[in-house]
C-alpha cells in the first residue's frame, strides 16, 4: 500500500518536506503510521502531535480528507492507498 | 472600576465637544465596547436613519480590559449603522490605538452630525479639539498617519484614519490605525468619510485603567498568559505562521472557496499559502499588538522592497483562490493597497471575484473595462488594477465600490453574489462546515466569521471536535459562540484568545477588573443581551428575518469535487433550532418576554 503523506505548517518548515510517499506491506493504525513516518523523515511526529496518549487539541490528521477524530482516532486502521494530511496544532481566522 | 468614567461627545456640525459621565449602571448590563456602545446607539439613533446622513452617529469605544495587561487588552470598536448591511455595525481593531485612546482618560467618543470641511479630532490628556484636515484629504492612510503624527508633536502618537475609499463612500471602507490595523467590516470607514472626519489622533495619555482588585487581576492575567503561551495554537502555530496557516487546512478539508465559490479546492495553494510566505522569504518577522502574547501579525517585504503587514488568511484568500490567483506577490500587494486606500480586504477581494465570474459569463462586457485588463480568474494584474479603481470609484470601479451584492444586482444577477445581508462571505465554504453556515446566516452584521467561529470546533477541534457535516446540535454551539464573543469583544480583547481561554478565564479577569462580581451565568446573560439588542435594532431597521439565509449556490449546488464533494449547506435543518435556542418566535424575532427578561425594553 502506498501512503502519500502531506506535511504542513511548522512540520513542513522544520523538515523542509512537503510530501513523502511511504510503502507499507500490511495495515497499520494511525499511531504506528506516525512512528513509521517519523523514522522516514527523522522528525519525531509522535512527540509533536500526541500528549498523554491522545492528539493534542488543534492537531489535524486527515485520511483522504476525513479527520481521524471522526474515525477511531489514533486507532484508525489504514488498509489501502491513502493520502494523509498532517497539521500540528495551528489555527487562525 | 476598569472604566475611565468619561465619554466624549463631539458634534461635527456645530463643532461642540462635551465631556459626559460614563453610564456605570448600563455597563453592568452591557459591559463596554461593542455592547455598551450598541446600547447607547440603540437609544439615540433611529434605526431607519440613512447611514450617510448627519443623524447617523459613529462611536469609538474601548472595553474595561482595554489598556490593561490582560492578554490582547488593546482593542477598540467602532459602532454605527453600516452602509453595507444597513444594520448595526461594530468593527474592531487591534494595534495600539485603543489602549492609547483610553489612556487619555475617556472610554469612548460619540461623533454626531457632519463637518462642513475635512476635519480631524486631536486628543491628548489635556486637549480635545477639532482641527482642519484639508491638507490630508485625498491622501492614503500611510501619508495621513505620517503627517498627523508629525503635526501632533509626539513621535509616538497613534492615528486612526480613513483613506480615499472612506472619502469616496466605498460601501466597505475601513478605518485604519497604525497604517496596518483595520476596523474592517461593514463600511464603518465610509460613515466616517460621510462626516468628513478624516482621522482621530491620540497624541499622549497619562492615565491607567483603575482596577477593582489589582493583585487578583494580576494573578489571573499571569495564569491566562501562561495558558496562552503553553497552548499549541496560540503559543506556537499562530506566532510561527499567523492566520495564513489556515490556507492548507481549509483546502485539505475541501472548504476553500475558489473562483467565487464555484469550487472548494484551490489547485494553486502551494504557491500562495502561509508556508509559501515563509519559504519564499517574504516574511521578515511577526508583530504583536498591545499586550498580546500571541503576536500573529506578519511583517512582510516583497522582492521589490515594498513593505507592509499581511496578508492575513482572509486577505490572501479573497484576492487569491476567490479570484483564482496564485501569485503571492500580487495578493500581498493588493492587501497593502487596501490598507493604504482604507478598504476591507474581504469585501474588496470577493467583489472583484464576483465581477470576474460576471465577466466570464458575459454579463460584464469588455467595453466596460476601458483600458483595464480583462477581469479573468487568475489575473494578478486585474486584482491590483481594479482595487485602485474601486477605491477611487473610477470607471467600473464605481460599481465595484457598491460591494458584490449591489454590483451583481445592478446587472440583474444578484445570484452570483456570495453575500449574507449584502456583506461578503469570508474564507470558509459553508457547504463543508455546516455550523459556520448557520453562523453566517444569523450574524447581526451579515456574513462574517469572527462573531461565531465555528471553524474552531468543526475543523480545528477546539475546544472539542464537532463533525463539520453534522447539523444536529449546531444551533446551541452557534448561540453560545455568539454570546461569548460578544463578551470578548465588549471586554476589549481579541477573539484569538478564545483558542486557549474559556468563559471562566474571562469571568475572573472581568470581575477583578470591574468589581461586578458576576456569576458565569450573569456574564453569559450580558452576551445574550448584546446579541438580542443588535438583533432588535436590525429588525427595526428593516432587515427582515427572511435574510437569515445563504446564497442559493451554497444551499442548492453541491460542491463539485474534493474531500467535501456532494455537500450543500443544510441551513433549513438548523435555523429553526437556532430560533428555538434563542427563545425567539418561529420566524426569528425576539419575543417581548425575551426582550423584557434581558431588560432591553
Amino acid at each position: 500500500m502506498k501512503l502519500s503523506i502531506k506535511l504542513f505548517a511548522t512540520i513542513r518548515l522544520d523538515t523542509g518536506l512537503k510530501i513523502i510517499d511511504v510503502n507499507i506491506d500490511k495495515p497499520v493504525n494511525v499511531l504506528d503510521m506516525l512512528k513509521i513516518v517519523s523514522e522516514a523523515i527523522n522528525f519525531d511526529l509522535v512527540k509533536k502531535l500526541i500528549r498523554n496518549g491522545a492528539l493534542i487539541p488543534g492537531v489535524i490528521i486527515l485520511l483522504d480528507g476525513v479527520n481521524v477524530l471522526h474515525l477511531q482516532k489514533l486507532e484508525t486502521i489504514i488498509d489501502k492507498d491513502t493520502t494523509i494530511s498532517i497539521f500540528p496544532a495551528v489555527a487562525g481566522g | 472600576m476598569a472604566y475611565m468614567g468619561k465619554i466624549l461627545r463631539v458634534n461635527l456640525s456645530n463643532k461642540s465637544i462635551k465631556k459626559e459621565e460614563f453610564p456605570k449602571e448600563l455597563a453592568k448590563q452591557y459591559l463596554g465596547g461593542r455592547g455598551l456602545a450598541s446600547k447607547i446607539f440603540f437609544d439615540e439613533v433611529d434605526p431607519k436613519v440613512d447611514p450617510f446622513s448627519a443623524e447617523n452617529k459613529l462611536i469609538f469605544a474601548t472595553g474595561p480590559l482595554s489598556l490593561t495587561n490582560a492578554p490582547t487588552g488593546g482593542r477598540y470598536m467602532v459602532i454605527t449603522k453600516g452602509p453595507l448591511t444597513g444594520g448595526i455595525a461594530s468593527s474592531n481593531s487591534g494595534g495600539f490605538f485603543g489602549a492609547k485612546f483610553k489612556a487619555t482618560g475617556y472610554d469612548m467618543i460619540i461623533f454626531e452630525g457632519k463637518a462642513d470641511k475635512p476635519t480631524y479630532l486631536f486628543i491628548d490628556d489635556q486637549t480635545v479639539e477639532l482641527r482642519d484636515a484639508s491638507h490630508v484629504w485625498g491622501k492614503g492612510t500611510e501619508d495621513t498617519t505620517d503627517i498627523l503624527v508629525a503635526e501632533s508633536g509626539h513621535k509616538t502618537a497613534n492615528v486612526a484614519c480613513i483613506g480615499p475609499a472612506g472619502e469616496n463612500l466605498v460601501m466597505f471602507a475601513a478605518i485604519i490605525n497604525e497604517k496596518t490595523r483595520a476596523a474592517g467590516r461593514t463600511g464603518v470607514g465610509a460613515v466616517m468619510g460621510s462626516k468628513q472626519l478624516k482621522a482621530v489622533v491620540v497624541a499622549s495619555g497619562k492615565f491607567k485603567t483603575p482596577l477593582d482588585a489589582p493583585e487578583e487581576f494580576k494573578a489571573a492575567v499571569k495564569a491566562n498568559i501562561k495558558t496562552i503561551r503553553e497552548n499549541g495554537v496560540t503559543g506556537e502555530g499562530l506566532p510561527a505562521l499567523g492566520t495564513k496557516v489556515l490556507d492548507n487546512i481549509i483546502n485539505e478539508l475541501g472548504g476553500y472557496p475558489t473562483r467565487n465559490f464555484q469550487e472548494s479546492v484551490f489547485e494553486g495553494v502551494d504557491e500562495m499559502s502561509g508556508e509559501a510566505l515563509v519559504e519564499k522569504g517574504y516574511l521578515i518577522k511577526n508583530v504583536a499588538c498591545y499586550a498580546c502574547p500571541i503576536a500573529c501579525g506578519r511583517k512582510v517585504t516583497l522582492p521589490d522592497g515594498a513593505e507592509g503587514e499581511g496578508p492575513e488568511y482572509e486577505t490572501g484568500w479573497a484576492y487569491g483562490p476567490h479570484c483564482g490567483v496564485n501569485d503571492l506577490i500580487s495578493i500581498t500587494r493588493a492587501g497593502f493597497m487596501c490598507n493604504n486606500l482604507g478598504m476591507d480586504t474581504i469585501s474588496a477581494g470577493v467583489t472583484i471575484g464576483t465581477a470576474m465570474e460576471l465577466y466570464e459569463r458575459g454579463v460584464i462586457k469588455k467595453e466596460e473595462l476601458g483600458p483595464g485588463p480583462e477581469l479573468k480568474f487568475g489575473s494578478g494584474e486585474a486584482i491590483i488594477y481594479y482595487t485602485k479603481l474601486m477605491a477611487y470609484r473610477e470607471g467600473i470601479g464605481d460599481k465595484l465600490a457598491m460591494g458584490s451584492y449591489r454590483m451583481a444586482d445592478s446587472y440583474g444577477h444578484p445570484e452570483y453574489s456570495m453575500t449574507v445581508k449584502k456583506q461578503e462571505i469570508p474564507a470558509y465554504d459553508p457547504r463543508a462546515v455546516q455550523g459556520q453556515g448557520l453562523a453566517y446566516a444569523t450574524n447581526n452584521r451579515g456574513a462574517d466569521h469572527t462573531r461565531a467561529y465555528l471553524i474552531s470546533p468543526e475543523v480545528l477541534g477546539i475546544p472539542e471536535k464537532l463533525d463539520p457535516q453534522q447539523n444536529e446540535g449546531k444551533a446551541k454551539h452557534v448561540k453560545d459562540a455568539q454570546e461569548l464573543t460578544a463578551i470578548v469583544d465588549s471586554a476589549g480583547l481579541c477573539v484569538f484568545t478564545e483558542f486557549a481561554l474559556g468563559p471562566d478565564d474571562y469571568l475572573t479577569m472581568l470581575n477583578n477588573a470591574t468589581g461586578f462580581d458576576w456569576t458565569l451565568e450573569e456574564m453569559m446573560k450580558a452576551g445574550e443581551r448584546i446579541w438580542n439588542l443588535e438583533r432588535e435594532f436590525n429588525l427595526r431597521a428593516g432587515i427582515d428575518t427572511s435574510l437569515d439565509t445563504l446564497p442559493k449556490r451554497l444551499l442548492n449546488d453541491k460542491i463539485p469535487a474534493g474531500p467535501s464533494a456532494g455537500n450543500t449547506n443544510r441551513l433549513s435543518s438548523m435555523l429553526g433550532d437556532y430560533y428555538k435556542e434563542r427563545g425567539w418566535t418561529e420566524d426569528g424575532k425576539p419575543t417581548q418576554e425575551k426582550l423584557k427578561e434581558l431588560g432591553i425594553v
